[in-house]
Formats: C-alpha cells, structure tokens, sequence
C-alpha cells in the first residue's frame, strides 16, 4: 500500500508561498536601488521604493532584509499602517528564508495585527497565512489548520481571489499532511477553480497534482493518475521541475503497488533523471530508492545495489543537512513555541484587559444607569408624594366634609322623624294632659264637696271623698309623669345615642311609638287611618338594648309601614283593609321584633339596596334615604343583631329585629 | 235611668267619668257602663240585658277603632238604634263626615267639656 508513504514525499515541498504569486524582479530591484540611493526623495516615495526594494531584491537576502526594516521604521516614523504592515511581513518572508522561524512568526504577527488595525483585510489574511505557513513548517498542524482557517475566512471578504486561492491551497496541503483527506481534497478542488478563473496556471497544477495525491492516499488510483498527469504536463510547460519529480514519482509508487514495475520502473526513472539534471537532491535520494526497490523485485539485485548505494549516499548527504536543519528547526520550533506560548499569554492578558474593561465598562454604565434609575425614581417618588399628599388633603377635607354632612344627614333624619312624630306627640300628650286636668277639676269639685259634708259633719261622705281625692292625685301624678315621659322621650329620640344599654321593656317601647306614629301620620294626613295590630310576648320583660336607639328603629319601620299601606290605600283595591302589625316574640335565647305591613311590598329589584344609605323609593323630599341604613347599622354594630326582610310584591312586608338577649 | 256605654281604650276614664257624674250615679239617673276597646264594646252590647241608650266611644283605638264599632252598632242594633257619640282628640272634618255618614249622632273633641255633655244627656 502506497497510502501514507506519498504524503511524506510532498511535506514541505509545495507550499504556495506569495512571493512566488507575486513575480519577483531583481532587474526592477537594482533600477530602484539606484533611485533610492541618490536620496532627496520625501517619505511617501521613500516609503513605496523600500517596499518594491524589500519585495524584489532576491538576489541579496541580507540587503532585500535591511530594506524590509528601513520600510519598518520609516513606516513607524511616519505613522503609516500601510507601508508598516508590507515591512513586517516582507521582514518575515525574509527571515523565513534564512531559516529563523522564529523571527519570521514574529514579524509576520506583527504584520497581520498591524493589518488589523488598519482595515487592510487583504494584509491581515495574507499575514495569517504565512503564519499558518510558519507552524506547518514546525509541524505544528493544529495551530498551522487554525490559523489557515482564519486567513481564508478573512481573504474571503477581501477582493484577491489569488491570495485566497493560495491559502486555501496551502490549507489542503496541511490537511493532506495531517490526513484529513476528503477537507484536503475540498481545499484543493476550491482552490483549482480560482486559480482557473483568474489563469494561474502554477496554482492550477499544484492543486490537480495535490488532487491527485490526495486520490492515491484514497487508494483512487485511476483518478490519482489521471489528476497526476495533468499537473504534471501543465507544469513541464511551466518548467517548475521540483513538483513535476514529486508526481513522477508518485505515479511509480502507484504502478509499483498495481504490480505494473514497468511502468513503476519508467516513472521513477524520469524522475531520477529530472532530479539529476536540476540537482534535485531529495528526488535524487527518493527516486534511487524507488529504483532499488523495483530492480529488487524484478529480480535485477545489482541494478538494485546500485540505487540502492546512491540512495545511501544521497541520504547521508540529505540527513547531515537535515541533522543540522533539524537541530536548527528543534531550537525553532522551540523559540516559535515560547513566542507562541508569549503571543498566547498576551492576547489572554489583552483578553484579560478587555474582558476587566468591558466589565468595568458595563459596571461602570449599570451604576449610572441605577443612579439614573434611581434618580428618576426618586425626582418620580417626590411628585407622586406630592400628588399624594395634594390628594390626602384633599381626600380629608372631603372626609371632614363628608362627616359634617353626615352629621347632618343623621341630624336631619331624626329631626324629619322627630317630625313626623309631632302630632302623634301631641296626641299623647294631650291624653294625660286632659286626665290632669280633668281630675284636677274633679278634685276641686271633690274638695269643695268635702267643705259641704264637713259643714254638715258627715264624716264618713268625708272620708270616701277624701280616698277620692287621693286617688285622684294618684292620677293626676300618673299621668304628669306620662306626658313627662313622653316628653323626654322625645328628647331623647332628637338627641345622639348615649351608648348605653338599659334593661327596658320592649313591648312598652314599640307599643308606644306604634302609638306614636300612627297619631303623627293621622296629624299630618286626616284621612289616613290603618288598623294597627299588636301581639305582644309579655315573657320577655325587659331586655337590655339603647331604647332610644331601638326606639328609632321600631319607628322607622312603623313609619315605613304605615306609608306603604297609604300608597297603596290611595290605589283604591276592592276591599282593601290597611293594617299595621307589631309583634314581639322571645325564642332561643332571642327576641324577635316584627313590624309587617299589608301593603304594595318592596320590589325585588330594589331589594338589595334597602340598606343602602341615601336608597329611598319614596318622592324627592320625602325621604332622606338613611332610615334603613341607620336601622341596620343600630341593630347589627349597635346591639349585634339582625334586621332581616320578607317580602312579596303587592302582599306587603315584614321586617323583623332579632336581638340576642 | 239612661244607660251609658263609654268606648275609650284609656282605662282612667272610668274613674273620671264615675267621679264627673258622681251625683248622677248616685241619685241613678245615670247608669255607666266602661269598655277598653271596640271589640269589648260589640261584646258588652251582645248581652241582652247591658243595651245601653247612649254610647260613647273613642274613635282612635287600637284595633278595632271607633268609627269601624259605630258601623256594627248602627247595622246591628236597629231597634231601638242607641244613641251613638264619637268622641276623638281629632276635631277633623273627615272623621266627623265619616262618623255622621256611618250614623252618628253626635260629634265630641277632647278634652270632653262635661257641662256640655251633661246638658246632652239631658237632652
């Protein structure tokens, strides 16, 4: 098998470099030379003479270096990016071809970062392509890939399609040589369609000659040849000998392994020929051995002796050069490792740098962008304090003002009720009025009486007088202290609750504003009338409530009664009887208050809304609208009670006050 | 001797009237008799023997008020119809029209003026 062994015969051999894209010119370097000699130039010419000088001179490597650095510092002196990227790079190519891999990384790095700063795509990936170029030569393949990677990837947005044709080239040799076979063969497929493009026909057969290659490792042997032909007529026309030797012989490996040795034979001799007349000495060494090998086999011991001792001799010579070149690239390869290792640690010390900037950077910008925040939030806080506050001033002269008129609602319900007890106030007070005076009178009547039977000393007419007389006073005190209750009563209903509970009898209390209510509607509305029915549990004794307050509630709901049977009185039904009930029941530890009425009862859409503060279904002015709502509140935050409500409409009411006692 | 039927749900005025009409009750050219409510009345008169000549009542009672006693004494006692006399501390005109459409014979306010209703007894 022949896979691996041709890949060894092109290591090194046919990197693309760019000063071989570019045709150098040592007759233009020596005319230049001249120029630039005679001096008086100013720095812009200087600057593009030592660039053509640098590039052209090829004949003294050591002058064609010292205009690379005079580009350098003429370029730095000036400030020039341009010119300064050209000198470290041509610096480079220079070093590279005395050998000092290490010099030559060194300034090509500084090239491409130069290149970099500058915008100068083109430069850039020129730059990381001989770089690429520097650790394939130290066989160090996975920086050399990484860095042919990136040198294509900024090429490619450049507009020198050569230049990326021979990176790319460049990059399927190293993975040609690090067998990677079918990414190589992607390379040079690439590549070969550029440079057909653009007609560079050395590009051209170095990348059908490596296709080839790459189909002999694959073991492709008709394509291999078939590419390997190719390349090689194209580049006899060119008269580039070095790879055509490399093919040749490439072509006798593949018929040496088809067992075709005489072919085998033919190929290897041309190739050994070609070396010898170009001094070729790896293609001598390589293709002698070639030879040995064939002769060997074809059973031709001497002929194979005798390549086989020019092989040996070739080798010692190849090996004592390399042996020397070898320690030289150790020591490279070394020093391009410690500047790699050095490159490394400066990017990761700038990667450092950056990433603390940008943190800075970004702590910086996040606290301003907080304080910002912060600041607005506050500047925001304040007004919104400020309309806050505006608003709580505003909401508590509303509250003030909403209490005082509160106040005053309350006020002017128990004043319009206090109203509409009046004329029944005066009725009752009437009613003991007229027993005091009437006994009074009776009394007199009784007294003068008494004289008259004293007169005529009839003392036991005296005595039953006198007994008459007294019960009378009895009377007359009974009922001064009726109307004094009644009175105070009333006062009491006008004024604010005390708050305190007192045992007081329930069915006196609502018998009596029952009472009460009926003679202040039959006051106000003569032709009002209603029969009014009381059913009192005189088990319940007295019980410990406001009385005025509770006063009030019985009050309201009578009055509320007695207004519902008028309303609908007034609609005239058949056989209508208006009747008022009051009743009074103690259950379960409970005394139940009931005050129905036979009236229109309350319509259940407005049923939820009857404790309502300012809810009223009577017309505008007559109602304040806070009878109900006041009596709940009484009855359920006053005593912890219950005000409930059973209705039907058009059969009437019923209210009914449960008290815990 | 005329026999009186007071209606009055205030209880004293038995008392006022038994010491008002003392004279009267004693030389027993007056008879009282005192009921507390319209339905105690309509009772009392159901008794054969406790007919009286003359009522007196109270128009605003609980329950059954006067005017609705005066509609049942005026249907149900024909013959002889009894003297009726609604008394109420409402001097209105509508109670009065109702009371004389229902048949009242005559019309008091409080307070009750004795004298002139001595001089109606008599009468």
């Amino acid at each position: 098998m022949f896979k691996g062994k041709l890949c060894i015969l092109l290591i090194s051999s046919l990197c693309l470099s760019l000063p071989a894209v570019f045709s150098q010119d040592q007759k233009v370097a020596d005319s230049l030379a001249i120029i630039y000699n005679k001096g008086k130039l100013n720095d812009t010419a200087r600057l593009e003479l030592l660039r053509q000088l640098s590039f052209n001179e090829v004949k003294d490597l050591n002058l064609s270096l010292k205009y690379a650095e005079e580009l350098i510092n003429l370029s730095i002196r000036t400030g020039s990016d341009k010119f300064l990227h050209s000198g470290y790079f041509q610096k480079g190519n220079k070093k590279r071809l005395f050998g000092d891999l290490k010099e030559a990384l060194d300034a090509y790095i500084k090239s491409a970062e130069v290149a970099r700063i500058d915008n100068n795509a083109k430069g850039e990936g020129n730059a990381y392509g001989a770089i690429a170029d520097i650790y394939s030569i130290s066989k160090n393949h996975p920086n050399a890939r990484h860095y042919y990677k990136k040198s294509i990837a900024i090429l490619r947005v450049s507009n020198d399609s050569v230049a990326l044709a021979s990176a790319i080239l460049n990059a399927g040799e190293e993975f040609m040589n690090s067998h990677i076979y079918d990414t190589a063969y992607a390379y040079f497929e690439e590549s070969k369609i550029i440079f057909e493009k653009r007609n560079y026909l050395t590009g051209k057969a170095y990348s059908i000659g490596n296709i080839g290659m790459v189909y002999a490792n694959m073991g492709e042997s008709n394509l291999a040849e078939k590419n390997l032909k190719e390349a090689i007529q194209i580049l006899e026309d060119l008269e580039d000998y070095y790879p055509i030797c490399v093919y040749l012989l490439c072509m006798a490996d593949i018929n040496y392994e088809k067992g075709e040795d005489g072919k085998a034979l033919n190929y290897a001799m041309r190739s050994l020929t070609i070396a010898r007349q170009y001094g070729l000495k790896e293609q001598i060494r390589d293709g002698s051995l070639k030879l040995s090998e064939i002769f060997e086999r074809s059973g031709n011991p001497a002929e194979s002796y005798k390549y086989y001792k020019n092989y040996i001799v070739y080798r010692d010579s190849i090996n004592n050069i390399k042996t020397v070149q070898s320690m030289a690239n150790l020591r490279t390869d070394f020093e391009v490792s410690q500047k790699q290792l050095e490159v490394d640690l400066l990017n990761h010390q700038k990667q450092n740098q950056r990433w603390w900037l940008i943190t800075i950077a970004g702590i910086l910008f996040s606290t301003f962008v907080l304080l910002f925040v912060l600041y607005r939030n506050n500047k925001n806080k304040q007004k919104v304090n400020a309309l806050l506050q505006k608003q709580k001033e505003k909401v508590e002269t509303t509250l003030t003002k909403l209490k005082a008129a509160q106040s005053q609602l309350i006020q002017a319900e128990k004043m319009a009720s206090l109203g509409e007890l009046t004329a029944g106030i005066a009725h009752e007070i009437q009613n003991p009025l007229n027993f005091v005076n009437n006994f009074s009178e009776v009394n007199s009547e009784l007294i003068a009486e008494m004289k008259d039977e004293i007169d005529k000393g009839n003392l036991q007419e005296v005595k039953i007088l006198i007994n008459n007389i007294a019960e009378n006073e009895q009377k007359i005190t009974h009922h001064g202290k009726r109307a004094d209750a009644i009175v105070k009563g009333m006062l009491q209903h006008s004024r604010s609750s005390s708050g305190g509970k007192e045992p007081t009898d329930i069915n006196a209390l609502a018998d009596e504003y029952l009472r009460l209510a009926y003679h202040g509607l039959r006051a106000k509305d003569k032709s009002f009338n209603a029969t009014m029915k009381t059913d009192f549990d005189q088990s319940i004794g007295n019980i410990n409530i406001i009385p005025q307050d509770i006063g009030r509630v019985i009050l309201n709901l009578i009055t509320n009664a007695f207004y519902a049977v008028t309303d609908k009185k007034q609609l005239q039904p058949a056989g209508y009887e208006p009747t008022v009930s009051v009743s009074t029941r103690k259950a379960n530890g409970k005394v139940e208050i009931k005050v129905s009425d036979n009236g229109s009862g309350i319509p259940l859409k407005v049923l939820d809304k009857i404790f309502q503060p300012f809810f009223t279904t009577k017309p505008s002015g007559q109602g304040t609208g806070l009878g109900l709502s006041m009596s709940y509140e009484i009855i359920t935050k006053g005593h912890g009670g219950e005000l409930k409500v059973d209705t039907k409409e058009g059969e009437g009411a019923e209210f009914t006050i449960v008290l815990p006692v | 001797m005329m026999k009186i039927l007071v209606v009055d749900d205030e209880r004293d005025i038995q008392a006022l009237f038994e010491q008002k009409f003392r004279k009267e009750i004693k030389d027993k050219s007056l008879e009282f008799a005192f009921a507390f409510s319209g339905e105690e009345a309509l009772s009392y008169l159901n008794v054969p023997e406790h007919q009286a000549v003359l009522i007196l009542s109270d128009i605003n009672m609980p329950g059954m008020s006067g005017l609705e006693l005066l509609h049942h004494i005026k249907q149900k006692f024909t013959a002889p119809p009894p003297v009726v006399m609604m008394i109420t501390a409402y001097g209105d005109a509508d109670n009065y029209n109702k009371a004389k459409n229902l048949g009242a014979d005559d019309f008091l306010t409080k307070p009750v003026d004795f004298n002139y209703l001595k001089e109606k007894f008599k009468h």
